[in-house]
């Protein structure tokens, strides 16, 4: 009977380590280790994955299309609006800009209109432009009711919300691995 | 041991050797029966290698092309630094690949590459439809005069982005010098922004200086990410002209004007002409490349980075886009 409950204690250590290999490994530490760094008035103050989760959130309906026409989504995203980022770093004016650095090296720029969510350009799923579209530019960091996986630009990625579902935004805006803020 | 333990010890070792068979099967990926040749390729190669990639899989049975499009740099950046694993790089301009990648890969004492193929070239040419404001009059002497008329609307892929969108901006300013103008870039393209977008001129060379937010003022010009959705915007009536690739052009069956070989990027004898037009960008984009664009003769480029896991296959695949394909419909011209 020793024998037999050995093997058994064997096999449920080989399965848990089998398994663990089938699994996808887990962002855990790397999302508890995020800081994002916000730079405004020639101060520095940095934001863990927590403290954005407890900012007020703003959640909605994703769709993107990248500069060679390639769709992603749609997604449902939620996250911090620009608006209340911009409340940390003191407010803007309106010939503020926002540097948004993805931690593999891309910038992307957003003006005051942008911030506040005009003048994207929008479209149907013709890629029929649409005019006057209310888009909540955001750091998301929940996409389809999960963390946003790495591949998908997690732990934190700018992202273009709508309140109506099927409007495609530019995909130039959602920028991945978001690690840095500027404001200029 | 007695018997009825050697038995369950050995009914126990069988179900254990099945179930460490059962994981490690469920771990192991499925073979593929075909070898994967991975490209990741500039937007504007995606219709004609629809083509090439039949023609690549009938001459490789054994052989599965995936193709992955984006602009020319972040095509680049895809593998020095999001690290993933291509076989074949092709982009639309050739000096990127010097520039981002001759240079080691982390880890090792190895370029992402160390030479690249010139595969092909093309120029850029004034797309249409026949429903353009006055379309029915456009041709290759009068064109500028048409685009700067306050009634038609011209369409670009934004610049900071797209290498066709600083490409036109490239060709309105050869235009000024090589029509003796000083009013084609700011009329059709500089101007028309908000505020205007600053351009310099030291002699013949003209340097355009992108602010870090491009934002048209007005209906004149509409911008997009990329020239791709430029075909729409054209087809669509959202605007009447825009500057394309000769091949896109084509590919798109939309007719077009051809421009002179002095303002068309396109013809190697011009070279030190094209030089005059540069463009700079007022932020770093990317922190990997320089911000300046300088004109150039359109090349398109291919290589294989040091990491490819079928670099012989990846050889063959691009000796066929050397070859003569001006029967595949959007394909840049030979070299």
């Amino acid at each position: 009977m020793r024998h037999i409950s050995f093997l058994i204690v064997v096999s449920l250590f080989l399965s848990v380590l089998l398994s663990a290999g089938c699994t996808d490994i887990s962002n855990s530490d790397r999302y508890n280790d995020y800081n994002l760094t916000l730079s405004y008035d020639g101060n520095e103050k940095n934001l863990t994955l927590s403290d954005l989760e407890n900012l007020p959130s703003f959640a909605g309906n994703g769709y993107l299309i990248s500069t060679v026409g390639i769709r992603y989504g749609p997604l449902m995203g939620r996250g911090v609006p620009l608006t209340e980022v911009v409340k940390i770093m003191n407010g803007i004016n309106e010939s503020s800009r926002l540097y948004f650095y993805g931690s593999d090296g891309y910038l992307w720029v957003l003006d005051y209109d942008q911030i506040h969510g005009k003048e994207f350009i929008t479209f149907d799923e013709n890629l029929t432009e649409l005019k006057d579209q209310n888009i909540t530019p955001v750091l998301m960091y929940e996409q389809d009711g999960k963390q946003i996986t790495e591949e998908d630009g997690g732990p934190v990625r700018l992202a273009l919300l709508t309140e109506k579902n099927g409007i495609i935004t530019e995909g130039s805006g959602w920028v991945k691995w978001i690690s840095r803020i500027e404001l200029h | 041991m007695d018997i009825p333990d050697r038995i369950a010890l050995k009914g126990s070792l069988i179900l254990l050797i099945l179930f460490f068979l059962m994981c490690t099967t469920g771990c192991v990926e499925e073979k593929e029966e075909k070898t994967p040749l991975r490209v990741v390729a500039a937007g504007s190669l995606l219709l004609p290698f629809q083509a090439i990639e039949k023609r690549f899989e009938t001459e490789n049975p054994d052989v599965d092309l995936l193709v992955e499009g984006h602009g020319s740099i972040q095509a680049i950046r895809q593998v020095t630094d999001l690290n993933r694993s291509f076989d074949v790089v092709a982009v639309a301009d050739e000096s990127l690949i010097p520039a981002l990648m001759y240079q080691p890969m982390p880890g090792s004492d190895k370029n992402w590459v160390n030479n690249f193929t010139r595969f092909g070239t093309t120029e850029m040419v004034l797309l249409y439809t026949n429903n353009s404001a006055y379309a029915d009059e456009i041709n290759e002497s009068n064109w500028y005069k048409i685009l700067m008329r306050d009634d038609v609307r011209f369409g670009c892929a934004n610049p900071i982005l797209d290498a066709a969108g600083y490409r036109a901006i490239m060709v309105l300013a050869l235009a000024d010098r090589y029509y003796g103008r000083k009013d084609i870039l700011d009329g059709v393209y500089t101007g028309q922004f908000s505020p205007a977008i600053p351009v310099k001129t030291n002699g013949d060379i003209t340097r355009v200086s992108l602010p870090d937010v491009l934002k048209p003022d007005g209906l004149k010009v509409t911008m997009r990410d990329g020239s791709i959705f430029l075909l729409s915007l054209l087809q669509s009536g959202g605007v009447d002209y825009a500057i394309e690739y000769k091949c896109v052009a084509e590919g798109s069956k939309l007719p077009y004007v051809r421009l002179p070989d002095p303002i068309n990027l396109g013809e190697g004898d011009y070279q030190d002409y094209y030089r005059s037009a540069v463009v700079d960008l007022n932020f770093q984009r990317f922190s990997t490349i320089n911000q300046t664009r300088t004109g150039s003769q359109i090349i398109y480029a291919a290589c294989i980075p040091a990491n490819s896991k079928n670099p012989d296959l990846a050889a063959e695949f691009i000796r066929d886009l050397s070859e003569d394909n001006s029967a595949i419909s959007g394909m840049p011209d030979p070299v």
